[in-house]
């Protein structure tokens, strides 16, 4: 062979490896850190729960179970109707909507119906009125088995969707596209630019996340994540989304990021339920088939009520995360104004024993207090460590940067809440009332309020610290300054 | 066939011309129109220059053609004639550019004067100084206004009220910002207002407009600034100045929000 001839093939294959992308173009989720631990037969079952459960990027699976709105409207279906010629037919069905179906063209829609397995259709024509729908075809099987133990005709009485997915599938396409070179295709908050960045893009297979209106630990409601997606996390890689994405796009990516979330969490839990069965335990046991076969009634016997417990617990947290009057935090008694005293009372919180904030944050609020210096048990650097087991560097205040929001009522939240990812304690119930605030008899309500009123004051002092003339030294409050001549300012 | 060679390279420049021609009409793609009076005399500018370099493209190709037609209808027999350069035509071809370089330099310099300098900016924006701070950042617009009553200092202030990607204007008067970056370079470009002006790391750089019609605009980077560039896009809000106030007092509101006064939003909110 000539070099001539080498070259040019090797250009060839060259353009052919570019058009056609790296790999095979499909996309998949990695399993987690700790399914990676367990023993192989472990490891298997835990994935492949995990792919009947969720699917894979290319064909997502939604557990009807879990609060995920993947935009399919349900149904039964409770006839089957005649053609026009009057014949039977099973191409003529009337169905009936648990939910409005508004749409101006029906045609096209996809229409599941489940009889032990899901099999799909595709809608013709729908008329709203009778709930007649006709069919472009005949009811096919999903998955495109021919199976004889299946009914091939969907029967009465059956659970219907329509448009199954068709939300989820529009999030995870804009989430490809917009989100997953940083925060993976996985959400494991891995994807190849996120080595670049700091603070690390989030990994939401915890299901933990830091800016939340909710209570300790509670995972975010839909309104959370939309005002991450909208605001950004100032001060981090994480961009505002908003004019680009528009609102139904907004609500399809959030979608998907509670998806990729839950089906995390599903992973890390059921990965819990399986902890006796690790490589370690195995390397170390003497009777390793003894544990072999343990693992094997394991699944057997107990895995139907592990994933139970997992499901059941899924499903009220992610649940309760939208209602905001069970799991928001939220004041008892308005913001304090603003006023020297107050700041004074909020820097007096902020150094004293009690809630020590000066122990992270240090004494002039450069997030350099001496807690940043210990060492963790088992660390071996030094520093907190968040949920993720990363240093994380509790915030400098002095920046006047709120990656949370600067609104009160966010900078409220922090400190009653706290950043349980990043260990940033909840003071919630926690703060000193000065004495003769309350009676001794004071009410539960009038305890609440004083509580609220001690955070509030740390609220003022913490956005009074960017402007102070030197740390700890604070400046006259904002109100004072408005007496004083005007400055114009000059530009440039 | 020589014949026809020719004809068909001086086809391509008249099937350019006819294109180019028709293509604002048939809204294959030209700019919309200018939204801004800076903005007209802008395009003015560019009218001026297309009939300029229209005028030398039909010259040039014209030219073209007919030197190739010229040897394609020639006989065969004829030998060849060589000359090495012409004095005068050099000098000819090197003042009449030179001329037309110099006019557009001179003719465009009030508008980039009116654009770019200080002190020539519209007087009201000497008078009330910058409305508002925007700076680009990796990968959004981030907007500081003053606070209500308050002139915008260049260094942020407790009160001062904050947005992401979303610009509101009052119409019908000049408008002065600062942009600035927090980063790497980025170019604010807003197409409908003709504005274009490149942000540059630790410059505070003024810049003004008029609007005189409401309506929502486009601000977009034009400078490839990251991976993300393609998604710094923002919305130039441009208003009665009523609407202005409405949406700086709600600016306001969000941002003293506590969640529990009267006026507080979150209800709704969250
Ligand atoms: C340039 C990288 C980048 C891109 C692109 C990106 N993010 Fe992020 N995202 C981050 C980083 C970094 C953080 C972590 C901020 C922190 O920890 O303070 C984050 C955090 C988040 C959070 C968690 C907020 C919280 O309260 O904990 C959510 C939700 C999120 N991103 C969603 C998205 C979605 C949805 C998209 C796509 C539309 C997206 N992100 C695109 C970098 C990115
Ligand atoms: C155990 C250490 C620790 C203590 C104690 C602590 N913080 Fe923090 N704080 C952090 C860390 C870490 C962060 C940064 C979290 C992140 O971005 O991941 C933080 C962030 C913050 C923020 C920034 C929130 C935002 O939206 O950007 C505020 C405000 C704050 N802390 C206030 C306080 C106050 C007030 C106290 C005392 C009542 C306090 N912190 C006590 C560790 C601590
Ligand atoms: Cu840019």
């Amino acid at each position: 062979m000539s070099i001539r001839t080498i070259i040019s093939s090797s250009l060839v294959c060259l353009a052919a490896l570019v058009m056609a992308g790296c790999g095979n173009g499909e996309s998949s989720f990695v399993p987690g850190k700790s399914t990676g631990k367990l023993m192989t037969g472990a490891q298997a079952q835990v994935r492949k729960t995990v792919d009947t459960v969720f699917g894979t990027p290319q064909n997502l699976v939604v557990w009807d179970v879990l609060p995920i709105n993947d935009g399919g409207i349900r149904g039964t279906l409770t006839d089957y109707g005649k053609s026009s010629a009057g014949a039977a037919t099973t191409k003529w069905l009337t169905i009936t909507l648990d939910s409005d179906w508004a749409t101006d063209s029906p045609e096209g829609a996809t229409i599941d119906f489940y009889s032990g397995v899901w099999s799909q259709a595709t809608i013709k024509e729908w008329n709203p009125e009778t709930g007649q729908v006709l069919l472009t075809d005949k009811v096919a099987r999903a998955d495109g088995s021919k199976k004889k133990d299946v009914p091939q005709k969907p029967s009465v009485g059956e659970k219907i969707v329509i448009n199954s997915g068709v939300v989820l599938r529009h999030g995870r396409s804009l989430y490809q596209r917009h989100c997953s070179h940083c925060h993976g295709t996985s959400g494991d908050g891995a994807g190849p630019t996120a080595e670049y960045l700091h603070p690390l893009p989030r990994d939401y297979r915890l299901g933990k996340f830091k800016f939340i209106s909710n209570k300790t630990n509670s995972r975010p409601s839909r309104d959370d994540l939309h005002r991450i997606l909208k605001n950004g996390v100032p001060g981090t890689y994480m961009p505002s989304f908003v004019p680009m994405l528009k609102d139904e796009e907004l609500t399809a990516v959030i979608e998907y990021v509670r998806f990729l979330s839950m089906r995390g969490e599903f992973e890390e839990k059921l990965g819990i339920a399986f902890t006796e069965y690790t490589m370690e335990a195995y390397s170390k046991s003497d009777e390793k088939k003894q544990l072999v076969a343990d693992l094997k009634s394991f699944i057997q016997e107990d895995l139907k009520d592990e994933l139970e417990y997992v499901q059941e617990d899924l499903k009220t947290a992610w649940t309760d995360a939208d209602d905001f009057e069970t799991s928001g935090v939220f004041p008892v008694a308005p913001r304090v104004p603003d006023s020297l005293a107050s700041r004074q009372r909020g820097r007096e919180l902020f150094v004293g024993k009690a809630l020590n904030c000066v122990n992270c944050h240090g004494i002039d609020a450069r997030g350099n207090g001496p807690q940043t210096e210990d060492f963790e048990e088992g660390a071996d650097e030094p520093g907190l460590h968040n949920a993720w087991g990363h240093v994380v560097k509790p915030r400098n205040l002095t920046t006047g940067i709120y990656r949370g929001g600067r609104r009160p009522i966010d900078l409220y939240r922090r400190i009653v809440a706290g950043i349980d990812p990043s260990k940033m304690p909840a003071f919630g119930g926690k703060m000193p009332i000065p004495a003769g605030r309350l009676a001794a008899d004071a009410s539960p309500e009038d305890r609440a309020i004083a509580q609220d009123e001690q955070v509030w004051h740390l609220v003022n002092y913490v956005l009074s610290v960017p402007f102070e003339v030197e740390p700890g030294h604070l400046p006259e409050p904002v109100l004072a300054e408005t007496d004083e001549p005007q400055t114009t300012p000059e530009e440039n | 066939m020589k014949k026809f060679w020719a004809l068909f390279f001086f086809l391509w420049p008249t099937v350019a011309l006819i294109v180019c021609y028709i293509a604002p009409s048939r809204d294959w793609w030209f700019y919309t129109e200018a939204m801004s009076p800076l903005g007209v005399r802008i395009d003015n500018l560019f009218y001026m220059i297309l009939w300029i370099v229209t005028a030398v493209f039909i010259g040039t190709q014209y030219a073209l053609g007919y030197v190739m037609w010229k040897g394609a209808t020639k006989s065969e027999s004829q030998p060849a004639h060589f000359s090495h350069g012409s004095h005068s035509l050099e000098l000819i071809w090197t003042i009449v550019p030179a001329f037309v370089l110099v006019f557009i330099a001179l003719y465009q310099m009030d508008v980039w004067r009116d654009f770019r300098v200080k002190s020539s900016f519209p007087e009201e924006t000497q008078q009330d100084g910058a409305q508002m701070e925007i700076t680009a950042r990796q990968f959004e617009w981030r907007i500081r206004y003053p606070g209500p009553g308050k002139q915008l200092e260049l260094t942020p202030q407790p009160d001062d009220l904050y947005a992401v990607n979303e610009v509101h204007i009052p119409t019908g008067r000049p408008v002065k910002f600062n942009l600035r970056t927090d980063d790497v370079q980025h170019a604010f470009f807003a197409p409908e207002l003709r504005i274009k002006q490149d942000a540059v790391p630790g410059k505070v750089i003024p810049v003004w407009v008029m609007v005189e019609e409401s309506g929502t605009y486009n601000l977009l980077c034009a400078e490839l600034c990251g991976w993300g560039h393609y998604k710094m896009r923002a919305n130039i809000y441009a208003e009665p100045e009523e609407k202005v106030q409405e949406y700086m007092e709600q600016l306001l509101q969000d941002q003293n929000d506590d969640g529990v006064s009267e006026d507080s939003d979150d209800a709704d909110d969250e």
